[in-house]
């Protein structure tokens, strides 16, 4: 009995209170399912965009900050392009990935969460949802997204950085 | 045994089942309090911020054991002052960011400076804005060992013994062979190492990396599980739920007595 307890009192002092970041894809595997290549020839290059003051005006609107970067990478292809940003939910940053087709979301996927809580936001069940969504007049999402309970930091998260990557879309390809 | 003593022996375990039922009750409720506030302020941590505030007092952070590294990473040149403690980077003594892995080394060219980690490289502008991050360990699958320039060329030996090249127009890496390695040209002038110091006083870059160790959502998450007294913290709360399952039955049953006697009391009244 003395040992039982012995044993699950070192157990509860050794549980780790931080969880290791959670990698679900990387960006070229990203980049080579949102464009199709079948070789490093046919891929998309890749363009910078420097974020002036308009720019991070509108960034800030959506995030509710100034994007910390001053400038993001994207790859485009004719009206599609991909960006990859970071965003934190809780404590710790998500990373993202969103291909915008036409104003609308192709796909976006979580590529690397490192929160403790919330990783359920990389479900397919829960992406798909993005899915053909684009903005309204006031940047927000043109239709609602189901949350997620316990995950809503994470959820809100993703959604800003979709509405994020919708403006610099827009911006990019208009 | 007669009646009387009966009644009496009954009413005096009464009356000791009533007291205890009372002393768990009281000891109970001060857990008790501490697991309602806790929990109303976790249920609303987003609209306090906890979990972007962190803990200050020296008290808890020593209860907690958090102590800061002794030595410091520290890079130098006229303009700027780089500090590295545990991931914890300091641009001239102000906190920057925290990092995946440990600073290797900077270099500083004409657009500003290049902080390269084991798996990252930073690019920061003459006014120490982030311009861009790039991933070495996604890129190339090998950890950096050292960064420097050559030739206008960015190159990072890695842990495996590789070079590679980056080129800062399409962010690809060229693996160099001993053949295309570029050789160092002592004329470009406007790229400089930026030379590893010896930091003497790093005691309020300690202190600060102390005070960012504990957000106060941790610090409350701990108090409500009470993991704050470690594994003795959660056998109270353990005990304390159990107290209070059977303060339930307890005071079931006392109500229950009660109950009965006030029915007997009418009953003779009447």
């Amino acid at each position: 009995m003395r040992l039982l307890i012995t044993s699950i009192c070192i157990l509860f002092l050794t549980i780790p209170d931080t969880v290791n970041a959670r990698q679900y894809m990387t960006q070229k595997e990203f980049l080579s399912l949102v464009f199709k290549f079948d070789s490093e020839q046919n891929k998309p290059k890749m363009k910078t965009l420097w974020l002036d003051d308009i720019t991070q005006q509108a960034l800030t609107t959506v995030l509710g900050h100034k994007y910390p970067k001053l400038r993001i990478r994207y790859w485009q292809r004719n009206k599609q392009t991909v960006w990859f940003l970071d965003k934190i939910g809780k404590e710790r940053p998500i990373s993202f990935a969103i291909s915008i087709k036409h104003d609308e979301i192709q796909r976006i996927n979580v590529l690397t969460f490192r929160e403790s809580r919330g990783y359920e936001i990389h479900m397919q069940a829960f992406t798909e949802q993005f899915n053909q969504l684009g903005l309204d007049e006031n940047n927000q999402l043109n239709q609602s997204v189901d949350g997620i309970t316990g995950a809503t930091m994470s959820v809100s998260a993703m959604k800003k950085v979709a509405r994020a990557a919708l403006v610099l879309a827009r911006l990019v390809t208009q | 045994m007669n009646a009387h003593q009966k009644k009496h022996r009954k009413k005096k375990r009464n009356s000791l089942f009533r007291k205890w039922h009372r002393r768990i009750g009281f000891t109970v409720s001060l857990f008790l309090l501490n697991l309602s506030v806790t929990g109303f302020l976790l249920n609303h941590y987003e609209f306090f911020g906890f979990h972007h505030k962190t803990i200050q007092s020296n008290l808890i952070l020593n209860w907690y054991g958090i102590s800061a590294p002794e030595s410091a990473n520290c890079f130098s040149d006229k303009r700027n002052h780089i500090c590295e403690l545990d991931q914890h980077i300091y641009l001239n003594q102000q906190f920057w960011k925290k990092t995946d892995s440990r600073l290797l080394n900077v270099v500083s060219n004409s657009d500003g400076l290049v902080l390269a980690t084991m798996q990252s490289l930073y690019f920061l502008s003459r006014n120490l804005d982030l311009i861009d991050e790039i991933s070495i360990t996604e890129s190339i699958n090998e950890q950096a060992l050292s960064l420097s320039f050559e030739n206008s060329q960015l190159i990072i030996n890695t842990v495996q013994g590789h070079n590679f090249s980056l080129d800062l127009q399409t962010f690809e890496w060229i693996k160099l062979s001993s053949q295309n390695m570029p050789q160092p040209d002592n004329s470009l002038s406007e790229v400089t190492v930026v030379q590893k110091t010896k930091q003497t006083n790093i005691a309020s870059l300690q202190s600060d990396y102390r005070k960012r160790q504990i957000t106060l959502l941790h610090f409350i998450q701990d108090m409500h599980s009470g993991r704050i007294l470690m594994a003795s913290g959660i056998l109270i709360n353990d005990i304390t739920a159990f107290a209070v399952f059977l303060l339930a039955i307890s005071g079931l049953i006392t109500w229950q007595r009660r109950k009965k006697k006030e029915n007997v009391t009418e009953q003779h009244s009447i």
